[in-house]
C-alpha cells in the first residue's frame, strides 16, 4: 500500500495516494474536473488545458494555477476546483476549443455520449461569442469501421497517442500545426491496427465514429445494453452490447479492472453484428417441413426416446460447443440423462485439438501453473511468445504484450509464420509446426544445464529470461500441439524455479474452450466419427455446432445425417440446411441469451442477454430444457439452478474441489489431473515432408465474427502461402492453384511468403460454414 | 563605446567571417587553452563566479544551469547551441555567427569541456543557410587546428561539433521543442520536468545555450570572472549586444556595458526618432515582453532594472514605434505573428491567438464591436496559462498593448476607423 | 526515384545519428532540393524508408514546418519578412508591389512556375528593414525599385539555369 497524504479540495480534506495524480485523485472522489486529454490508460498530455484548478503547496503558500493531470499530489496541498479565476479559465477554454468546432450536434454520432458537450456544460460555457468564419477540413475514408469527421477535433491527442503510442500502430498521424491540426492517415485507407475501433471510444468528440452504428443510428440512451463476455476468443473479454428495435446496433467496452480496462479488439467491437443475421429459416422445420417450436421440440423427444429404447444408452452422439456457454452444454448433458442414455458428447473438430485443449485448461485450472490477467501480463519484462500469431489468435493478448513492449520487455516469438508483433521482438524462432516443442524443450535444455554451450539461436532467449525478473510464457492452444503445451508448461515449471513470480497463459480455439474442457465424459472427435460411420451410434445432436466442420465439408455431413435414424440441429447461425436434419431448432444467438463462459484464466464470467424483440426468442439452452421437459423430466430441471456454477460443473460430472475468488473473477479450479493428460498425449506424429499451418485471422478465422459483414470485408483473401525456397523446390509458380493439405478437394492460388518456415503450408483458417462468404479465390 | 568584448572582430554593419589565423592571432583559443588546463568543475566555477546570465531571453545564471547536468554520468551528454534566433526584432546571433564563427566554437569546447559533453550541436535557422554554411567551413578549421575532434590540443578530451540546419519554425527556439526537432520530429514542447539538463536530447542530459551566451565564455575563461564581472554597470557582470530597430534614425546593433539607460541606446546609439515624430512606445526586449512608454525610457537595460519597470530584458533588442503609429495595427501585426507560428498544441494558444488576431483587425479595420473588448481581455489573461512559454510570450505585448492603449482600440470600435497612423 | 548515390549518402547521413530520425529534417531537405523545391508524396515515402520510420511520422514532420513544402512551388521562391521591424518600415508595401508585379497574392505561385511568394517571420536583419530573400539571397531596405531590378536579375538568373 502506498503511503496515504492529507489534502484539501474545495474546503474537504482527503486521504490520498502520495505521489497520485491530482485528477485521477480528484475524479476518483467523484469531483469532477473537466478534462480532455487526460485518459487514465493514456495519462496526461497537458495540451487541451481544460484540467486547470488553483493549486497551493501548502496553506501558507499561494495558490497558482496549475492542470490537474500534470501535478502530483503532496502532504498539506491545498487545491481549489471551483475557484472563480480556474473556473473563468476552464470555461474561456471550451469556448476556444468551440470555435471551429460545426456544432453539428443533432446529426451527430456521438450524440447522447459527447464528452465534449459534457464537458462544455460543466465548464459553464453558454454563448458563442465569435463571428468569424469557421475552418474546415476535408474528411478521410478509413475502412468500413470508423466514420472520420475531421471537423469535430479537438485536438487533444488522445487518438494518435492511443494509436501510435498505446497500441503502436503506424499509419494514424498528426500533420499540421498553428490552428491547423489533423489527425488521419498520409492517404485515404483502411486503418491497419485491429484496435483502431478504440478510437470511438478514445476520442471525446465525434471525430472518429462507429461506422457502422452510425449507418441505423440510435441516440445511446435508446438502446437496450447488458453486459456480455466477448465469444470470439478465449480472453472473454467485457463488453457492453448496445440494441434496439431487432437488432443488435453495436459493441463498446465494458471496463474491467484486470482484463481489458478499457478497450478491446475490433474482432470484438464488429464481430458481434452476426446476431443480426438469423437463421434464414426462423421456424423450426421437421424434414424440412416448417412446424412449431412445440412440435418441433415434442417429435425430437419422441423419436430420441425411441431410440434409446431400441437401440440402447449408447446409440445417441451429440456434438456440443466450446463457444456456447456452460449452460448451453450442462443442458446438453441434462438430456441423456433424461433419456437415461450415456452422454456422448463432442467438443472439438479433431482429436489434436481434443487433446491439446484438455490439457492446457487442466493445467490452468489445476492451479500448476500461474496465469496471468491482462493487466499482470503488460508487467512482465520477459515475453516468449510460442506457437501462434496473438495477433490473431488472442488479440488482446497482443494489445497488452505491446503495452510490456513499451515498458521495455524483451520479446521473443517462436512460431511457424510471422505475426504483426515480430517486429518488436529481440529474435524470432522461425520453425516448422511440427518442430515446435523441440525448440521449447532446447530452451529448456539450455536453462537447467548452464554448463553447456547455448545454440546460438536461442542464444538470447535464454540470457533475456535468466536474467527477467517477471517472465510470461504464451502458448497456443489452438493449433492441437499437446508437445508444445507440454513443453512450455515445463519450461515455465523451471523458470518458476528461480524464485521469482512466472507467468504461463495458455490460448484457446473459443469462448468457453476451457469451461468445456473440463466436462469429463468429452468423447474425442474420432470416437464419435466411428459410432456415427459405423451405424453404432443411431442419432446425431448437434447443439451449436457446425457439422460441415466437424465432418469435413457438407458433403460428408450430409452422407452422415442421412445414415441416422435421427438427428437433431440446435443452432443460431446458419451453418447447414435446416433439410439435412430430421430436426431443426432456430435458436437465438449469444448476446442476446445469457450464459456463463470460463476464459483462458479458468475464470467465469456471466453474459447477460439483450432482450430485443427479434424472431428468436430461446437460446439453446432454453431449447434443450424443453426438450427435457418434453420427456417429462422436469423435476430434473428443478435439480439444477443453472445459475449455479457447482450445479453446472457438476452436471459435467466435474469435480472443482476449490472455486477461488479473486478480485472480480470467480474462478474454477478442476480436478482433471494433467498428468494423466500428459501421458495420455497422442505420440508424435509420421515426420512429413510439408505440413500444413492453420493461419487463424483476426478477421475471418473466428467462426461467428467471420459472419458479420464488417468483418467479412476485411478477411483476407484464401490462400496458400509457401516458403519461396519451397516453390522452387518443387517447381510452383506464384498464383498456381494447389490442393489444400487434408482438404484435397480445394485447390487455392499460391502466395509466397518468405517469413514462412521451410516445409510449411500456411492455409487461412476458414469455418466451413462461412468459407463461402469469404472472398476466397477458390479453382473448383 | 565602451570596451568591444564580442563585437571585437565583428563589424556588425557588415560582417564578414573572422579566419582561423585571424581569430587566434586576436587572442582566440586563449580561453580554451586555459580551460583544458584546469578541472571542468573549476571552469564550471569561474563560470558561475563571472555572473554571465543567459542570453537566449530568461536570463538564467548559466554557471548554475551548467552545475545541474550530472557529472558522474556514463552515458553520452550534449551541448546544444541554440541559434534558431527567429524571435520578431532580434538580430544578434546572426552577427556573431557571421562575423566571428570560432568565438562560438571556443565557447561551446570550453562548455562541453565543462560538462564533459563529447557531442554538440549548433541548431540553426533555415534563413541563415549561409551562416550554417560558415560555421561549416570554421568546423572545418578547427578540426584541422586540433581545436575540435578527438583529444582536442592533447588534453584528452573529445568534443564533435555539427551544424544541424532547421526547417523554420519559432517554436524551436523553445528549447525542449528545439530537442524534438534536432530529434527529427514535430517541434512541440515536452512537458518539463524532467528539464534537459537531466533528460534532453535522445533521453540524455543536454544543455541548450544561446549564441551570445556561449560567445561570452572565451573571453570570461582568458580574462578572468574579475575583469568580466566589471565590464557591467551598476554591478551587473558583462557586455550585452543590444540592437534598435523600427523608427529610429540609425538601426544597428551595438555592445554596450549591461545596465546602459534605455533612453541612451535610444538616443545615442539609435540616433533618436526616424521621423517627425517622438517616441511612443518600445518593446525593450524583442517581441515577447512587455512594451514601455517613455515613462520608463530611463531604465537601465540589465535583467533586473527591466524587470523591475515592468518588463523583460529579453534579447536586448528595441522595437521602436512612434506617434505616428496606430498601435492597434501594430498589434494586428504582432499578433500575426503568434497566430502564424504557434505549435499547435494546446488550445489557448492553439485556438486562442487566431481569434485575438482575427479580432484585432476587425478593430483595426473598423470593423470592431465594443464587446470585442471583453473577448480580448478573456484571452489575454487565459494565454497566460498554456503549456510552453510561447503564448505568454504573446501575452507580454499584448496585454501590454490594450492595457496602455486601450483608448486606441476603444477609438478604432466607436469611430470605425484610424485617426492615428501616418 | 532518386539515384541510388543520393539514397546511399542519406541512408548513411541518417547512420551515423545514435536514432536515425535524428537525420529525417536533413534527408526531407536533401529530397525537397531533388525534387525541384517541393515534396511529392514520393518523397514522403522515400524519406520513411530511408529513414526507418512510418509515413505519417514523416508526413507530421512535412507538414508542421514551413520551409517543407508539400505542394509544387515556383523555381524561385520569394519570401517577405512581416514582422514587426520590418513592417514599421514598409513591408507591406513591398508584399503589394511584388503581388503586382508577379500578378499573384501572396502564398501563391506564378501561372508560369517562376516564383512563389510567401509572407517569413522576421530574417533577424531588423536593422535594415524591410528585409526578403530571393531563393537563398537575402536583400535588405528594400524598395520598389529594387524589386524591379531583383526581378528582372532573377527572371535572368532562372533563364540562364534552365
Ligand atoms: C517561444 C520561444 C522561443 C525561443 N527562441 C529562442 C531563440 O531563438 N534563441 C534562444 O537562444 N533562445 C530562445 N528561447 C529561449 C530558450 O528556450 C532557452 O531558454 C535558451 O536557449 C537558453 O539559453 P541561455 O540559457 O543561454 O539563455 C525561446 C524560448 C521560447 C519560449
Ligand atoms: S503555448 Fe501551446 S500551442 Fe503555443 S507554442 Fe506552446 S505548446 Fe504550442
Ligand atoms: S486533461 Fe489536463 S491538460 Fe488536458
Amino acid at each position: 500500500m502506498s503511503e496515504l497524504v492529507k489534502i484539501s479540495i474545495d474546503g474537504q480534506e482527503y486521504q490520498v495516494p502520495a505521489g497520485a495524480n491530482l485528477l485521477q485523485v480528484c475524479l476518483d472522489l467523484g469531483l469532477m474536473v473537466p478534462h480532455f486529454c487526460y485518459h487514465e490508460a493514456l495519462g496526461p498530455a497537458g495540451s487541451c488545458r481544460l484540467c486547470a484548478a488553483m493549486v497551493a503547496p501548502s496553506a501558507e503558500k499561494p495558490a497558482q494555477l496549475v492542470m490537474t493531470c500534470m501535478t502530483k499530489v503532496s502532504e498539506g496541498m491545498v487545491v481549489k476546483i471551483q475557484d472563480p479565476y480556474a473556473k473563468d479559465f476552464r470555461r474561456g477554454v471550451i469556448e476556444y476549443l468551440m470555435l471551429n468546432h460545426p456544432h453539428d450536434c443533432p446529426v451527430c454520432d456521438e450524440g447522447g455520449e459527447c464528452m465534449l458537450q459534457d464537458m462544455t456544460v460543466l465548464s459553464e460555457h453558454i454563448h458563442r461569442r465569435s463571428r468569424f468564419p469557421k475552418r474546415t477540413w476535408r474528411n478521410q475514408y478509413l475502412g468500413p469501421l470508423i466514420h472520420h469527421e475531421m471537423n469535430r477535433c479537438i485536438t487533444c491527442y488522445r487518438c494518435v497517442r492511443f494509436y501510435r503510442e498505446y497500441a503502436l500502430g503506424k499509419d494514424l498521424g498528426v500533420f499540421g500545426s498553428r490552428d491547423r491540426v489533423y489527425f488521419g492517415r498520409v492517404k485515404d485507407g483502411v486503418l491497419e491496427s485491429e484496435f483502431a475501433g478504440n478510437l470511438v471510444d478514445v476520442c471525446p468528440t465525434g471525430v472518429f465514429t462507429n461506422k457502422r452504428f452510425r449507418e441505423v443510428y440510435s441516440r445511446p440512451w435508446d438502446l437496450h445494453t447488458a453486459r456480455a463476455i466477448c465469444v470470439h476468443c478465449s480472453i472473454g473479454c467485457n463488453l457492453l452490447p448496445g440494441g434496439r428495435h431487432r437488432t443488435l446496433r453495436r459493441i463498446k467496452p465494458h471496463p474491467h479492472k484486470e482484463l481489458n480496462r478499457f478497450f478491446i479488439c475490433d474482432r470484438g467491437r464488429y464481430g458481434g453484428e452476426y446476431v443480426n443475421l438469423y437463421p434464414r429459416q426462423t421456424r423450426p422445420t421437421i424434414a424440412g417441413t416448417e412446424v412449431g417450436f412445440r412440435e418441433a421440440i415434442h417429435h425430437a423427444a419422441t423419436q430420441l426416446r425411441g431410440i434409446v429404447e431400441q437401440h440402447g444408452t449408447k446409440a445417441i452422439v451429440a456434438l456440443g460447443s466450446s463457444r456456447a456457454s456452460l449452460e448451453t452444454n450442462a443442458a446438453l448433458n441434462l438430456l441423456f440423462k433424461a433419456l437415461g442414455a450415456e452422454p456422448q458428447i463432442v467438443y472439438y473438430d479433431s482429436d489434436e485439438e481434443y487433446a491439446a485443449v484438455r490439457l492446457a485448461a487442466s493445467l490452468t485450472t489445476s492451479r500448476a501453473i500461474t496465469v496471468p490477467t491482462l493487466v499482470e501480463m503488460e508487467k512482465c519484462d520477459f515475453v516468449l511468445s510460442i506457437g501462434g500469431d496473438l495477433t490473431g489468435e488472442a488479440p488482446m493478448f497482443d494489445l497488452s504484450v505491446r503495452q510490456a513492449i513499451r515498458a521495455g520487455a524483451a520479446f521473443f516469438v517462436i512460431s511457424p509464420r510471422a505475426g504483426k508483433l515480430d517486429e518488436f521482438a529481440r529474435s524470432v524462432l522461425r520453425v516448422r509446426p511440427d518442430a515446435l516443442a523441440q525448440a521449447v524443450e532446447k530452451i529448456l535444455q539450455a536453462l537447467s544445464n548452464p554448463a553447456e554451450t547455448i545454440a546460438p539461436e536461442i542464444a538470447d532467449i535464454v540470457q533475456a529470461l535468466r536474467s527477467a525478473k517477471k517472465p510470461l510464457f504464451l502458448c497456443s492452444a489452438i493449433h492441437g500441439d499437446v508437445a508444445l503445451i507440454k513443453a512450455t508448461y515445463d519450461l515455465a515449471k523451471a523458470a518458476h524455479q528461480e524464485n521469482r513470480p512466472c507467468f504461463l497463459a495458455y490460448y484457446y480455439p473459443a469462448a468457453n474452450s476451457v469451461g468445456v474442457a473440463l466436462a469429463n465424459d468429452s468423447l474425442e472427435p474420432t470416437k464419435a466419427l466411428d459410432l456415427l460411420r459405423t451405424g453404432t451410434a443411431k442419432a446425431v445432436i448437434a447443439v451449436e455446432h457446425d457439422l460441415a466442420t466437424f465432418f469435413g465439408n457438407l458433403e460428408n455431413a450430409k452422407g452422415i445425417l442421412e445414415k441416422c435414424a435421427f438427428s437433431m440441429i440446435v443452432s443460431s447461425v446458419d451453418s447447414i440446411p435446416p433439410d439435412m436434419a430430421t430436426v431443426w431448432l432456430p435458436a437465438s444467438p449469444h448476446y442476446l441469451t445469457s450464459g456463463k463462459f470460463v476464459n483462458y484464466e479458468g475464470r467465469v464470467q456471466h453474459s447477460e442477454g439483450l432482450s430485443l424483440a427479434t424472431p428468436l426468442t430461446d437460446g439453446p439452452a432454453d431449447l434443450l430444457l424443453s426438450l427435457i421437459e418434453d420427456l417429462g423430466k422436469s423435476a430434473l430441471l428443478e435439480q439444477a439452478q443453472y445459475s449455479d456454477i457447482f450445479a453446472v460443473a457438476a452436471e459435467q460430472n466435474v469435480e472443482l474441489d476449490e472455486l477461488t475468488a479473486k478480485d472480480g473473477g470467480i474462478f474454477i479450479r478442476g480436478q482433471l489431473r494433467p498428468t494423466d493428460l500428459m501421458r495420455d498425449s497422442s505420440p508424435s506424429l509420421p515426420k512429413r515432408e510439408m505440413i500444413r499451418w492453420d493461419i487463424i485471422q483476426t478477421f475471418g478465422s473466428e467462426e461467428l465474427s467471420a459472419l458479420a459483414p464488417p468483418i467479412a470485408e476485411l478477411a483476407a483473401p484464401a490462400r496458400i502461402e509457401m516458403h519461396p525456397d519451397d516453390m522452387a523446390q518443387q517447381n510452383i509458380a506464384e498464383g498456381d492453384f494447389v490442393p489444400v493439405p487434408d482438404t484435397p478437394s480445394m485447390k487455392l492460388k499460391v502466395v509466397p511468403n518468405p517469413n514462412l518456415a521451410r516445409g510449411t503450408f500456411a492455409v487461412p483458417r476458414l469455418p466451413a460454414h462461412v468459407a463461402s462468404q469469404v472472398p476466397v479465390e477458390v479453382q473448383a | 563605446m565602451s570596451e568591444k568584448v564580442l563585437l571585437k572582430n565583428i563589424d556588425p554593419k557588415n560582417p564578414q567571417p573572422v579566419t582561423f589565423e585571424q581569430y587566434v592571432k586576436n587572442g582566440g583559443y586563449e580561453g580554451a587553452r586555459i580551460a583544458l588546463s584546469k578541472t571542468p568543475l573549476e571552469v564550471q566555477q569561474i563560470v558561475k563566479d563571472s555572473g554571465l546570465r543567459g542570453r537566449g531571453g530568461a536570463g538564467f545564471p548559466t554557471g548554475l544551469k551548467w552545475s545541474f547536468v550530472p557529472m558522474d554520468y556514463q552515458g553520452q551528454k550534449y551541448l546544444i547551441c541554440n541559434c534558431d534566433e527567429m524571435e520578431p526584432g532580434t538580430f544578434k546571433d546572426r552577427a556573431l555567427v557571421y562575423g566571428d564563427p570560432h568565438q562560438l566554437i571556443e565557447g561551446m569546447l570550453i562548455a562541453a569541456y565543462a560538462m564533459q559533453m563529447t557531442k554538440g550541436f549548433i541548431f540553426i535557422r533555415y534563413e541563415y543557410k549561409k551562416g550554417a554554411e560558415i560555421l561549416d567551413r570554421a568546423i572545418a578549421e578547427a578540426e584541422q587546428h586540433g581545436w575540435l575532434g578527438k583529444n582536442i590540443q592533447g588534453s584528452g578530451f573529445d568534443f564533435h561539433l555539427e551544424t544541424h540546419l532547421s526547417a523554420g519554425r519559432y517554436i524551436c527556439g523553445e528549447e525542449t521543442a528545439l530537442l524534438n526537432s534536432l530529434e527529427g520530429k514535430r517541434a512541440n514542447p515536452r512537458s518539463k520536468p524532467p528539464f534537459p539538463q537531466i533528460r534532453g536530447f535522445l533521453g540524455q542530459p543536454t544543455i541548450v545555450n544561446n549564441v551570445e551566451t556561449l560567445c561570452n565564455i572565451p573571453h570570461i575563461l582568458a580574462k578572468g570572472p574579475e575583469w568580466y564581472k566589471k565590464l557591467g554597470l551598476n554591478g551587473n557582470a558583462g557586455t550585452k549586444l543590444m540592437g534598435a530597430s523600427g523608427r529610429v534614425k540609425t538601426p544597428g546593433l551595438w555592445e554596450l556595458p549591461m545596465g546602459t539607460p534605455l533612453s541612451v541606446l535610444l538616443n545615442e546609439y539609435a540616433g533618436g526618432p526616424s521621423r517627425e515624430f517622438p517616441f511612443k512606445a518600445v518593446i525593450p526586449g524583442a517581441l515577447s515582453t512587455p512594451i514601455f512608454t517613455p515613462e520608463q525610457f530611463d531604465t537601465p537595460m540589465d535583467f533586473d532594472s527591466v524587470a523591475k519597470a515592468g518588463s523583460r530584458l529579453g534579447t536586448a533588442c528595441v522595437i521602436v514605434f512612434d506617434e505616428g503609429d496606430c498601435m492597434v495595427a501594430a498589434t494586428a501585426n504582432i499578433m500575426k505573428f503568434y497566430a502564424r507560428e504557434s505549435c499547435g498544441f494546446c488550445t489557448p494558444c492553439r485556438e486562442g491567438m487566431q481569434w485575438i488576431y482575427d479580432t484585432v483587425c476587425a478593430i483595426r479595420d473598423g470593423q470592431g464591436q465594443p464587446s470585442d473588448m471583453q473577448v480580448l481581455d478573456d484571452l489575454s489573461r487565459h494565454i497566460a496559462h498554456t503549456f510552453c512559454a510561447f503564448a505568454p510570450g504573446a501575452q507580454d505585448p499584448f496585454l501590454s498593448a490594450i492595457t496602455k492603449f486601450r483608448h486606441e482600440f476603444e477609438e478604432h470600435i466607436a469611430k470605425r476607423t484610424c485617426s492615428i497612423a501616418k | 526515384m532518386i539515384p541510388e548515390t543520393l539514397r546511399k549518402e542519406l541512408s548513411d547521413h541518417c547512420a551515423h545519428y545514435p536514432s536515425r530520425q535524428v537525420g529525417l529534417i536533413y534527408v526531407l531537405q536533401k529530397l525537397q532540393e531533388h525534387y525541384g523545391g517541393w515534396l511529392p508524396d514520393e518523397a514522403i515515402s522515400q524519406a520513411a524508408e530511408i529513414v526507418g520510420v512510418p509515413e505519417v511520422e514523416v508526413e507530421g514532420v512535412a507538414t508542421f514546418y514551413n520551409w517543407f513544402f508539400r505542394e509544387p512551388v515556383g523555381k524561385t521562391v520569394i519570401v517577405c519578412c512581416d514582422s514587426v521591424s520590418c513592417y514599421l518600415c514598409g513591408s507591406e508595401k513591398i508584399v503589394e508591389h511584388l503581388e503586382n508585379r508577379l500578378g499573384i497574392r501572396i502564398g501563391e505561385t506564378t501561372p508560369d512556375g517562376r516564383f512563389t511568394l510567401l509572407p517569413v517571420v522576421c530574417l533577424g536583419n531588423c536593422d535594415r528593414a524591410p528585409s526578403i530573400m530571393v531563393g537563398d539571397r537575402l536583400y535588405e531596405r528594400v524598395t520598389p525599385a529594387m524589386i524591379d531590378e531583383i526581378l528582372a536579375n532573377a527572371e535572368m538568373l532562372a533563364e540562364g539555369k534552365e
